[in-house]
């Protein structure tokens, strides 16, 4: 079962006519193409609409955290309200070693994600234990202590006005200053955390994580050590969260509570929501659609709670597949009629 | 002394108000399995809705505080109805926490939209003036918030014990599938339980709203309290609710008192976090609910 056809005969788990066996086949020749075809349009974008450049670096840097969140959530359908905590390491952390301890901000991104990681190691150890929604209380218990500790230990945080003079990310003798190089920084990462999620999906892990997604009791009679590899998914969505709020520290050469405060927790959850879970074009157009509504100028911005809250009901309540999952089911349906 | 007095006052007015959100996320949870977590934001809604009708448009504040808790036994009646009911068609109990978390976010949006982000506040209810027990000052308006939740129980309590409604509504919490073979519309109670709560809700934002400041960004705190409420008393359980309420509001004000900045909010979670983990059924109620 190698050739396209193949493929297409047993989606269906039935024999389908000729020319959607055709269909299908193209479908399956433009898959690989179209990655490169997307990266192609990421690279050439801020030569052709430079204006657009700092809203792509943002929706580059929500992408990266929410990718990790994807991984979480999506994957092992435990909701995490509590990424904050680690976009606040990433961000704060890499901020104050660079500030205060002159850390180079590439070497300390590295550390906060390594001490990101072991800081999920000890929460999963005891949050994961917890049945689904007690879990997405108990990471959003964190996200308001966190949100209360940045705005409280002003002497250390800078309090609600925040830390200024973060240095940019500099790699050797190269400083990224200005969008443009930034961007491709920030690029990079999102290309390598995307390959990284998707080879992880093919391997065991993957697989022990679709399975218990699917089933978990199951799951686990089958020999798939649940709590293992939920605490593993938790780790690696920790990273991408710590490196996102780090890149955004650096970015913005500042970082402040508005950052990591509750809402935003809430708001990644809407951006996985709305663009659709367990893909990877889900979470990219969940952040753009969301970090795009205050682009349309003047009071939008007033509108951005609301109408990302209204999305996220509609969402959930009507297309809980998201966006772009709703989108993939209707192309996946059109070969069979 | 006085300290422990004043502690002790100002922990019941603030544990009310938590008190009067976990009773209404209770309710709810025993009835749909929803954990309801806008039911704080829709305290804050009450509040700036009596606030714009009595001192905005001048209303007198019976008049004010009647619309407002009739209003919002109808926003919840049409959340439920709108949302909660085809959500819940499709959706795990996972989704249908993200779908509250949107409702919070949709109020918290809608206020920020329509009152800006200036924090309000009221005139209290009768200007009667403070009197003393044991050194402390108690303000009228205090013990107006602790009346009016002591009220609202006996009235649960006899709707949900002396009524056939209330037979019906916990027949439908105990055992949907059964209550319905016995003929119960359980859509129906689960449309009265979010009435009821709205209800609750009304009530605690006119109570509360004198006392202290309301505005987009105090939707999350409340909620957050609220919730914690609910699960310190045990979800599902009016009593649990309501001591969970007071004990959290004692918490805080024990916490308030002797420290500054953050830590009472921080204690507080705390609390929750290490509850959610040793005994994440609340203090009264069996664990294997919620571990697997």
């Amino acid at each position: 079962m190698t050739g396209p056809e193949a493929e297409a005969v047993t989606q269906g788990g039935q024999l389908q006519s000729a020319s959607a066996a055709k269909r299908a086949a193209v479908i399956q020749r433009a898959r690989p193409a179209a990655p490169v075809v997307l990266l192609g349009i990421l690279i050439a974008l801020p030569f052709m609409v430079p204006s657009l450049t700092n809203l792509l670096i943002l929706v580059g840097i929500f992408f990266i955290i929410v990718s990790g969140l994807n991984l979480i959530t999506g994957q092992t359908g435990q909701v995490s309200l509590g990424q904050t905590v680690f976009v606040a390491l990433g961000g704060y952390g890499t901020a104050l070693l660079a500030i205060k301890l002159s850390v180079p901000t590439a070497l300390g991104t590295l550390i906060m994600a390594i001490g990101s990681a072991a800081a999920a190691a000890v929460v999963g150890w005891g949050f994961l234990r917890l049945r689904g929604h007690y879990f997405a209380l108990a990471t959003l218990g964190l996200a308001v202590i966190i949100a209360n500790l940045a705005t409280g230990l002003v002497s250390f945080t800078g309090g609600p006005s925040g830390l200024t003079g973060v240095p940019t990310l500099t790699i050797g003798q190269y400083s990224f200053l200005g969008s443009r190089p930034f961007y491709f920084a920030v690029l990079a990462v999102a290309v390598a955390g995307s390959l990284f999620i998707r080879n992880l999906l093919r391997s065991g892990t993957g697989r022990a994580l679709a399975a218990i997604a699917a089933d978990q009791e199951a799951a686990s009679m089958l020999g798939v050590r649940a709590a293992t590899h939920k605490t593993r998914a938790f780790i690696v969505a920790a990273v991408y969260a710590s490196v996102g709020g780090s890149l955004y520290a650096m970015y913005s050469a500042f970082f402040s509570p508005n950052m990591i405060s509750v809402t935003t927790a809430f708001v990644l959850v809407v951006m996985l929501a709305l663009g659709g879970a367990r893909t990877i074009i889900g979470p990219l157009l969940g952040a753009f659609l969301i970090e795009a509504i205050p682009q349309f100028g003047g009071s939008a911005g007033l509108y951005e709670p609301l109408i990302a809250g209204l999305a996220l009901i509609l969402v959930m309540t009507y297309l809980p597949a998201g966006l772009w999952g709703g989108a993939l089911q209707i192309v996946r349906r059109m070969p069979q009629r | 002394m006085e300290t422990v007095a004043q502690i002790l006052v100002t922990g019941i007015v603030v544990g009310s108000v938590y008190a009067f959100i976990g009773l209404g996320m209770s309710l709810v949870f025993s009835i749909s399995r929803i954990i309801n977590l806008a039911q704080g934001g829709f305290v804050v809604l009450a509040a700036l809705s009596a606030v714009k009708l009595s001192g905005v448009w001048g209303l007198p504040l019976g008049a004010a505080a009647a619309i407002t808790v009739a209003g919002m036994a109808l926003v919840l009646w049409l959340v439920e109805r709108l949302v909660m009911r085809p959500g819940s068609r499709r959706a795990t109990p996972d989704r249908l926490l993200l779908i509250t978390v949107g409702v919070l976010q949709v109020i918290g949006g809608a206020l920020l939209v329509f009152w800006g982000n200036l924090p309000f506040t009221m005139r209290p209810f009768s200007a009667a003036v403070p009197f003393t027990i044991a050194g402390v000052k108690v303000a009228a308006q205090d013990v107006w918030v602790a009346s009016l939740l002591a009220a609202c129980l006996v009235l649960l309590w006899a709707l949900l014990n002396r009524t056939s409604t209330g037979l019906t509504l916990r027949a439908a919490a105990s055992n949907p599938d059964a209550a319905r073979l016995q003929g119960v519309d359980v859509d129906r109670m689960r449309s009265l339980a979010f009435l009821i709560a709205g209800v609750l809700a009304g009530v605690a934002g006119v109570a509360i709203v004198p006392l202290t400041y309301m505005s987009y960004s105090t939707t999350i705190p409340y909620a957050i309290n609220g919730f914690i409420a609910a699960v310190l008393g045990g979800l599902g359980r009016s009593s649990g609710a309501v001591l969970g309420g007071l004990l959290l509001g004692l918490l805080q004000a024990t916490f308030g008192r002797y420290t500054s900045g953050p830590s009472a909010e921080v204690a507080a979670i705390a609390v929750l976090v290490i509850l959610l983990m040793f005994r994440p059924s609340g203090l009264v109620g069996r664990p294997a609910e919620a571990r697997r």
